[in-house]
């Protein structure tokens, strides 16, 4: 059972009182006029003769009075902006608490819906998996409740491949990738495809795991392999290296590159939050 | 091998067992092997290494079971692969007046021990301050190369003498010879002119042939259980027989007796036995030797309890006045003092046999030295029971020993010829107040030194007369050597070394660099 964060709303609200501009729907800006959509923006389009097929209500009377004619203007398209949520559904992703992973890819689609974006799902591991387009509105949740509750976590992550297949097929300006980013090819500069990209990181330290110092064996689903490691404080100490040069390829701050690590033990509020700064930054 | 394999098989269950715990415990966590990549993408040697660090533990027991193994089941001695030289130090080895068998036997060595140093050249002979056959280190001399067969001949000749003057060639025991197997030696290479007759694992060599036909008087005695002399010969010529003529006094000449000659059985000794005494003549192949025959008993004033008790319990002596002193041994307080004076009024006498018998330090056991009997050499009397029990005992129930006959192999040797060699290194006795080594001296330190002198005798007579035992048929003895115990000190340090080294290596890894 998917449950989304009941602070959530709390969240929405309180955002929208700190900054009017979540009030505001984000306009799409195109470069190239011709594509942009027909709509009901304030952004003048169009101004034409009225055809027959043309809503009555769309006649600019205003020109009608000092040409006598009927003209019709059309403005753009207004939009909100299309988020896309890259949800990593690898087999990796089982070290992790994977309902805690659902409730905050569902607590973070919940709030971009009640501050009226249009959300993207697209569920992957090697490839694209399974897609839950165009999802508006907060009471359209549930279709992210049950797109996410049919996601299976197996086979391996191969995220460049991914990432630049997203890219090319839906072009998308802002991305929120939930990973584990077990995915050794996988570097920011990959992450230069996207305007925006926000980075959720969900890890688990080593030191997390409480290992004792003993045999163990490490067991990687995605590769079906299992590393036999004695561990005690050098083995202890050169995992902890290696951990923190992995992790440390991703710890940066752009402008359009955010970085969240997060937790399984983590209070996921404070994540939304800043979520929310850095999405309206 | 089979016990070295069931050694490490034992010592392997626990090693299995703590495995099995190992197994048992392992921890095993799901993880992405992402970062951890470096530890399979490793080369070899950093394979090899992780393993390592995983079994090292494992490997050292393994390891340690492998060397108990080795220890237990004795499969590695430690012992040198030396081979020790050994040349017999019997008399027989010196016996001759042309090259001796002892010649060829340096010889030999020298030709054997000069392919290479791994090889140690001993002496088995008997060792005058110990009183028992001991093994003596030779220093090799130095042939070099390309020396010429004459200096060689030479070289050897006066390594031979050196040898013939420094030690004593006399009865061997040559279960001294285990000394060389405990010294780690695990090849010996015994030279000497007679080939054992029991089994050995010596490598025996014989230098020589046999002697040309001989005919030597070896000894006589009195056996006082039958009232007769026996004359014992050691002969190898049997083709022509051995006439006995005693001497009548009224004819003055010798005249034949009827004595018959009888072999002792395992042995090349025969014996003649004689029932007068008198002055006899034997006449044997192309030699002839003549005997004044006594009956030795000897009058010895006896001073002492033990003293006492052995002129009565023994046959051949008698006590009473005599210029012979027989006196117990005694180190201090008025003994000592007493046995001084006792030794002073003996004046410079010519022939002076003085028994010393030591305070009994051993209840059922004395050392006497009978000195006309045993040529100086250390003997032991075998006293059955308690001093206290001696006067129940029959007359002639005692018996000496000179050397254990089962143990010693040159029991043929004719003894007579020792007696000359000794009268052409007279020893005079000597006092100063303290006994002093001026002749034997003997390893147990209680026993006192006493010094003999033995003077020819104008008259022939019978000049070692030893106990029968002596030359008693003597079986065949094997010599078959233990070697060298293990070694367990080296397998201590390497247990010790790989111990360390493991507690180094837990070390390491439990507390990291």
């Amino acid at each position: 059972m998917i449950s989304i964060d009941k602070e959530c709303q709390t969240v929405c609200r309180l955002f929208s009182k700190k900054s009017i501009r979540a009030k505001y729907p984000v306009y799409v800006k195109s470069e190239n006029p011709i594509f942009k959509k027909k709509g009901t923006s304030y952004d003048l389009k169009n101004l034409r003769e009225y055809q027959p097929f043309d809503d009555l209500r769309q006649i600019d009377w205003k020109l009608y009075g000092r040409t006598d004619r009927y003209y019709i203007k059309e403005f753009f398209e207004e939009e909100n902006e299309r988020f896309y949520l890259l949800v990593d559904t690898s087999a990796s992703l089982n070290i992790f608490d994977l309902q805690y992973y659902r409730t905050f890819i569902a607590s973070i689609a919940y709030i971009l819906l009640k501050l009226r974006f249009t959300i993207n799902l697209v569920a992957f591991n090697y490839r694209v998996q399974e897609t839950c387009m165009n999802v508006k509105d907060e009471k359209n949740i549930s279709r992210v409740l049950d797109f996410l509750g049919r996601l299976e976590f197996a086979e391996r992550t191969d995220l460049v491949s991914v990432l630049k297949s997203v890219g090319n097929r839906y072009k998308p300006s802002t991305i929120l990738l939930f990973s584990d980013l077990f995915d050794r090819n996988l570097s920011p500069e990959t992450l230069s495809l996207f305007r925006r990209c926000f980075m959720l990181h969900f890890y688990t330290a080593i030191e997390r795991l409480n290992l004792p110092y003993s045999e163990i064996e490490i067991e990687d689903r995605e590769l079906q392999k299992t590393l036999l490691l004695s561990y005690n404080p050098l083995t202890r100490r050169r995992m902890l290296r290696l951990e923190q040069e992995f992790l440390s390829r991703f710890e940066r701050r752009t402008r359009n590159y955010h970085y969240y690590r997060i937790e399984a033990t983590a209070n996921r509020v404070p994540f939304y939050w800043q979520l929310l700064e850095s999405l309206y930054d | 091998m089979i016990n070295f394999f069931s050694y490490l098989f034992v010592l392997l269950i626990p090693l299995l067992l703590i495995l099995i715990v190992r197994l048992k415990r392992r921890r095993r966590v799901v993880y992405s092997h992402t970062f951890l990549r470096s530890f399979e993408e490793e080369r070899l040697l950093d394979y090899l290494l992780r393993t390592f660090r995983i079994y090292y533990d494992v490997l050292f027991d393994l390891i340690i079971a492998v060397v108990l193994a080795l220890l237990l089941s004795q499969i590695v001695r430690f012992a040198p692969r030396r081979t020790a030289i050994c040349l017999d130090g019997s008399y027989s080895m010196i016996r001759g007046d042309q090259q001796t068998a002892l010649h060829r036997a340096v010889a030999r060595a020298l030709e054997d021990n000069s392919g290479g140093r791994s090889t140690r050249l001993f002496l088995v002979a008997w060792d005058r301050k110990r009183g028992k056959t001991g093994i003596f280190r030779l220093k090799e001399p130095k042939i070099l190369r390309g020396t010429d067969q004459a200096t060689r001949s030479a070289i050897i000749e006066s390594y031979t003498d050196e040898l013939r003057q420094k030690h004593t060639f006399f009865n061997v025991d040559l279960s001294a010879l285990q000394e060389i197997f405990d010294r780690g030696y695990r090849k010996v290479v015994f030279i000497t002119d007679r080939l054992p007759a029991g089994d050995t694992n010596l490598e025996v060599i014989q230098v020589g042939s046999e002697e040309s036909p001989f005919f030597y008087p070896a000894s006589v005695y009195y056996d006082f259980s039958s009232a007769s002399f026996q004359v014992l010969l050691y002969r190898s010529d049997y083709r022509r027989q051995i006439a006995v003529l005693r001497y009548d006094e009224q004819l003055g000449n010798f005249t034949v007796i009827p004595a018959a000659e009888q072999s002792i059985p395992g042995s090349e000794l025969n014996a003649i036995e004689i029932r007068e005494e008198g002055l006899y003549r034997i006449l044997g192949p192309g030699l002839d030797y003549i005997y004044a025959l006594r009956v030795p008993i000897r009058v010895v004033n006896a001073s002492g309890l033990y003293s006492r008790i052995l002129a009565e319990v023994l046959p051949q002596l008698e006590n009473g006045q005599s210029r012979t002193l027989a006196a117990d041994l005694t180190y201090s307080g008025e003994g000592k003092r007493q046995l001084v004076r006792q030794i002073r009024s003996l004046g410079r006498y010519q022939h002076k046999y003085i028994t010393l018998i030591p305070e009994s330090y051993t209840p059922a056991r004395a050392l006497i030295y009978p000195l006309e009997l045993s040529f100086s050499q250390p003997s032991y009397a075998e006293l059955p029971v308690k001093f206290d029990e001696m006067n129940s005992l029959p007359t002639g129930s005692t018996r000496l020993f000179f050397q254990d006959p089962e143990r010693t192999r040159d029991g043929q040797t004719p003894l007579v010829y020792l007696s000359y060699i000794e009268l052409d290194n007279p020893i005079e006795f000597s006092y100063d107040g303290n006994f002093e080594t001026r002749g034997w001296s003997v390893s147990e330190s209680r026993s006192g030194i006493a010094s003999f002198t033995y003077t020819r005798n104008d008259e022939l007579r019978p000049v070692n007369l030893t106990a029968q035992e002596f030359f008693g048929a003597s079986t065949p003895i094997d010599l078959v050597f233990q070697p060298r115990r293990i070694n367990r000190l080296p397998y201590f340090l390497i247990l010790l070394v790989l111990y360390l080294t493991k507690l180094l290596f837990l070390l390491r890894f439990q507390r990291g660099s």
